[in-house]
């Protein structure tokens, strides 16, 4: 019998599902190791038994129990408030009916005619532009700041913009090709992936496979160039496969990503 | 329960003469306070009172409302228990209550009642849930089946689990004994 059987009919046998007698013939069947455990877990289970009775309620359990279904019971007794349609019909008539449903049309056209200008709407534009600005910013200082985690919150940042500028892709490409730190630029190579329709973003990452010596940023790197389908890497992928350092795993991505490419 | 739910509001008083004794004692093992068990108690049949109209029969009759009543019996003690946790630990005076009561000279009696108060941490140190299917299993005499209907689980599931929570119960009375 096996270990998962013994434990099942244990378990049935304690849940009184099968008598002394089943269990006892069970357990003449097993190996002694296998009654060991569960002699001990027997005695916890045995134990329970010995624990404080459950002491009987107070009589104040009963008494708001009572009172809280005699409140209910007065609930389901009291007549519903009911909408007579019949009633609110006859006192509408027709005549009042289309009163109503011109002066809603005379209000819906007022509400249109005074409704947010194109000025207004020109607000929330510049408003938007001024947000991206400031992210813009933002992403460029934190992208100096020592601390690891404001460079990653930097590169982050950059997937929220829309769109990227010169500048932000010149930040971005340095922190790719400097950054001490190989998950800021492992998170940098998927930021700038995301512009990959920008020519300059594609060459730049290009470039930048020679330039790297962590295995994750080549195998990342390696990533992008086939998510971005960009044949002009083969080149630097072939050249990166010359390194007689190069590490076995990354040498499979590469040879995997030529592959792909070409 | 199907009467109650179609306005027979008396009957809900038999269903409460008949499984309140059960219910105070699944959350007296929970939380080891009769006051804060006759709240919850309440709060489980106001709860029954309220959402009657939520309950469905099937075949299998007394079983479901058993079901039904523990499920609801559940969520009132996972929100008793969220709440616990929110105002602070307040430790149990009961057991020190119970010291105290112990003749000195009753050395075996002391080490016994020792052990079962050790016990009864170790159970106090399971998850809610797990406290749940053992006081369920042990102490209200419910079938594995029926277990299995509250916790909408495999009867076998419920085997696994009750098992499993029978070999952590033994660990931490172990380590409790160490200490």
């Amino acid at each position: 019998m096996s270990q998962e059987q013994l434990k099942e009919k244990w378990m049935d046998y304690m849940n009184g599902s099968i008598t002394l007698q089943e269990w006892e013939s069970f357990k003449s069947q097993a190996d002694p190791a296998q009654l060991a455990e569960l002699e001990g877990l027997e005695k916890i289970w045995l134990a329970m038994d010995e624990l404080p009775a459950t002491p009987e309620p107070e009589a104040t359990m009963d008494e708001r129990f009572y009172a809280t279904l005699s409140e209910f019971r007065k609930e389901v007794t009291a007549p519903k408030a009911t909408v007579n349609w019949a009633g609110i019909l006859e006192v509408l008539s027709w005549r009042r009916l289309a009163l109503g449903m011109l002066i809603f049309a005379v209000g819906g056209g007022f509400g249109y005619v005074l409704s947010p200008s194109g000025e207004y709407k020109q607000e929330i534009s510049s408003l938007s532009s001024e947000m991206k600005d400031m992210k813009q910013m933002m992403m460029l200082t934190l992208l100096e700041k020592p601390a690891v985690q404001d460079r990653l919150r930097a590169v982050s940042l950059s997937s929220e913009l829309p769109e990227a500028d010169s500048r932000v892709i010149e930040a971005l490409v340095q922190t790719l090709n400097t950054d001490e730190n190989v998950n800021v630029r492992m998170v940098t190579v998927e930021a700038l992936a995301r512009f990959g329709r920008y020519p300059e973003v594609r060459q730049a990452l290009v470039s930048s496979i020679s330039q790297q010596s962590s295995p994750m940023v080549q195998i990342a790197l390696a990533e992008a160039m086939v998510a971005l389908n960009e044949k002009g890497a083969v080149e630097a992928l072939k050249g990166l496969l010359e390194k007689d350092d190069l590490n076995d795993i990354v040498r499979q991505k590469v040879l995997k990503s030529i592959e792909v490419l070409t | 329960m199907l009467k109650v739910k179609a306005g027979d509001l008396d009957k809900m008083a038999l269903l409460y003469e008949r499984h309140n004794r059960n219910l105070f004692g699944f959350f007296y093992k929970l939380t080891g306070s009769g006051s804060v068990s006759e709240d919850l108690v309440h709060n489980v049949f106001y709860r029954m009172l309220k959402y009657r109209y939520t309950f469905t029969e099937d075949t299998s009759g007394s079983h479901r409302f058993t079901a039904w009543m523990y499920h609801l019996a559940r969520n009132v003690n996972a929100d008793h228990y969220k709440k616990q946790k929110k105002v602070s630990y307040t430790d149990d005076m009961q057991p020190w209550e119970k010291k105290l009561k112990v003749d000195e000279n009753a050395h075996s009696q002391m080490a016994k009642s020792q052990d079962l108060e050790l016990l009864q941490k170790a159970i106090k140190h399971l998850a809610p849930e797990k406290q749940e299917m053992l006081i369920l299993t042990k102490y209200q005499g419910m079938k594995y089946e029926q277990v299995a209907d509250i916790f909408g689980i495999t009867e076998g599931a419920v085997k696994v689990r009750m098992h499993r929570v029978l070999q952590e119960l033994r660990e931490v009375y172990l380590k409790l004994e160490k200490v």
